[in-house]
């Protein structure tokens, strides 16, 4: 018998029990997102039912979750925009100058990303009032940057070690600058490290509370706060933030649908001997 | 002055010194084989003369311009690295001009030179893929080809076929040393394979721990070794050692229970080492099985170990006067005497095909036929 024969239905229905288990959440969000609240909390559960997108309509148009929406958006796009090509050209950097200070560096680095949050949101609120630019997109950009940027660098400095460094010196012999090794040699097998990262750092900023929280008002309020303030107004409150939390999670699976083929890797495969 | 040379060029990586001052001169047009174990500095003194690392003292010259401290991209070089280092998402066409679109090359000149390379090599129905489609003879041959299409002025190539089969390393093996006939190009070939720096070098440099232990012909390598290094390096199998004692008179080395005959040609040159220990050497291809009983002036005793047959050849693999042995005879077609693991053969040594060294510093005395070690063969 090869091994591994008898594992794998085991790993199977693990598989399968983990899947179940992280789904229902999400399925069961969408099944009170579209029932009425007493069948929402009916015991038995209501399994058979009529669909009602009252509070998917009530959010979209009539509690302004597109005007959330456009804040949330701006200031994930703004961190991804400013997060990922600084942590591209430092992950670069960092993964061919191997030097005590390099790794001295990315400790600091982890160190910074592993500080509690909560205390540094209260340094940011005082700095950002101190300029005045608290309840501003900015502000809010500058602190999902800071906070993402440690991830960003070690997470593109993980992707570029994956490519071979014979690439750079068969290109600075081709006769690159070290720019051009970077840009037309490099880069372009980083595309899917640049994906994910941009992903990962939008996921970051897109669902960020506590910063948010502190940091924008009525002008920049971004969906997660906007969420947590319809609780407890009325009785469609769980049906509310259902479809509240539904329809904060359909535009980032629109958006990774959209890129899931750059999320495949690969292109490096061939680069070197096999 | 020679084409490419490097003078006292020196390299430490922290504390670790990798080359000692080593001098090089390599002739325009040859083909020289950097040889030697792992970590015998042989990639790095390549990655010297590249430019991919600087060199901590000393200087090089290529076509009588110092290039010490000019960039790779500068000196005129090509490199074909052991992994190939192919752009993965570029085509055949695009990772054999990358280098001269880089250089602002026109279009019809890039086309021209990727067209004859390709030809040359063999690629011209694979201009279109990307390297993951290619076998890896077919990759190595881009990795060529993109270096060809440069015409630079000195080839580089590092282990370039380590990662081939048995049977293609063959043949790429002869695929190169006819584009050297017929670039005539100045090459320079790293490898750790003796078998591959024999059968391709114009000349062969045999390196141990950053210094030159010789250099020369590949023949002139295998017949007059300077030392036991370069006597066991070159060649397969390595060369049999045997150790032993000098008679007063010079006649006679004892090994053990051996007495071996010392060639008249070569008593003169061991004359100061009457008495004394030496090594001899012998290769495994001299060996012949002793007629009869053994015991005659020239054998030694065998105790086999195993057997290699390789068809016509059988590689008997022993032990003689407790140290490691090895003789290559005809196999044994039934009429000859019979010899099996655990048996003990005697075996019969024509002395003046051998070499007597220095067991100290381990340089050749004098060579089985009377010729001294010649001064250009100890390089460093």
């Amino acid at each position: 018998m090869r091994p591994g024969t008898l594992a794998q239905p085991v790993l199977l229905v693990l598989l399968t029990a983990f899947a179940v288990f992280s789904l229902t959440p999400i399925v069961w969000a969408v099944m009170i997102s579209v029932k009425d609240p007493i069948d929402a909390f009916a015991i038995p559960p209501k399994l058979i039912f009529e669909p009602n997108f009252r509070y998917h309509y009530e959010i979209w148009f009539e509690r302004r979750f597109l005007e959330f929406f456009a804040n949330s958006a701006a200031i994930a796009a703004g961190t991804v925009l400013i997060s990922v090509p600084i942590g591209t050209l430092a992950g670069y950097a960092l993964s061919r100058i191997r030097t005590p200070a390099g790794r001295s560096f990315l400790m600091g680095l982890l160190v910074v990303r592993m500080f509690p949050h909560v205390l540094l949101v209260i340094p940011f609120f005082v700095m950002a009032r101190a300029v005045e630019m608290i309840d501003t997109y900015p502000a809010m950009i500058a602190a999902m940057v800071a906070l993402n940027q440690p991830f960003t660098v070690w997470l593109m400095r993980s992707f570029f070690l994956e490519i071979p460094r014979e690439l750079d010196e068969a290109a600075t012999i081709d006769g690159c600058n070290a720019w051009q090794v970077f840009a037309r040699v490099v880069l372009p097998l980083a595309r899917p490290g640049i994906v994910v990262t941009s992903l990962f750092s939008l996921l970051l900023a897109y669902n960020e509370f506590l910063f948010a929280l502190v940091l924008t008002g009525t002008e920049t309020k971004t969906l997660p706060v906007a969420i947590a303030e319809y609780g407890g107004e009325d009785l469609n409150y769980w049906s509310l933030s259902a479809a509240g939390a539904i329809g904060i999670m359909l535009p980032i699976l629109a958006f990774m649908l959209f890129f899931q083929r750059h999320l495949v890797r690969g292109l490096t495969i061939g680069a070197v001997k096999g | 002055m020679a084409f490419l040379e490097l003078s006292n060029v020196a390299k430490r990586f922290g504390r670790q010194e990798i080359i000692p001052p080593l001098d090089l001169a390599i002739e325009e047009g040859e083909f020289v084989v950097l040889v030697g174990p792992s970590g015998c500095g042989k990639s790095t003194i390549m990655r010297l003369i590249a430019g991919l690392e600087l060199p901590d003292a000393g200087d090089i010259r290529i076509d009588g311009r110092t290039v010490t401290h000019v960039l790779p991209r500068d000196r005129d070089i090509a490199m074909v690295f052991q992994n190939y280092a192919l752009y993965p998402d570029k085509t055949v066409y695009e990772n054999m001009a990358f280098g001269l679109k880089m250089r602002k090359t026109p279009k019809p000149e890039i086309e021209r030179r990727v067209a004859v390379a390709a030809a040359v090599l063999g690629l011209g129905d694979y201009m279109d893929r990307r390297p993951a489609q290619l076998s890896g003879g077919q990759r190595q041959r881009v990795a060529v080809g993109r270096a060809m299409v440069r015409e630079p002025k000195v080839f580089l190539f590092d282990e370039p076929l380590s990662n081939l089969d048995a049977h293609l390393r063959v043949h790429m093996r002869t695929e190169l040393v006819k584009l050297h006939r017929q670039l005539r190009a100045t090459m320079v070939y790293v490898t750790h394979d003796q078998v591959e720096a024999m059968t391709m070098g114009d000349r062969i440099v045999v390196l141990d721990r950053g210094r030159i232990r010789q250099a020369g012909a590949p023949l002139e390598l295998f017949r007059r070794p300077a030392n036991t290094f370069v006597a066991g390096f070159i060649g397969a199998p390595a060369m049999n050692m045997l150790a032993g004692r000098l008679a007063e008179d010079g006649s006679r080395l004892q090994a053990g229970a051996a007495a071996l005959p010392v060639p008249p040609a070569a008593r003169a040159a061991l004359a100061g080492h009457a008495g004394r220990e030496v090594l001899f050497g012998i290769r495994p291809q001299y060996v012949t099985l002793a007629q009869g009983g053994g015991g005659a002036e020239g054998s030694v005793r065998v105790r086999i170990e195993a057997l290699e047959r390789l068809g016509t050849e059988t590689v008997v693999v022993g032990v003689a006067d407790g140290r490691p042995f090895q003789a290559v005879v005809p196999t044994a077609d039934g009429a000859g005497p019979a010899i099996e693991p655990g048996s003990e053969i005697p075996v019969f040594l024509p002395m003046e095909k051998g070499h007597f060294f220095d067991p100290g510093s381990g340089g050749t005395l004098v060579h089985g036929d009377g010729a001294g070690p010649r001064a250009l063969e100890v390089a460093a």
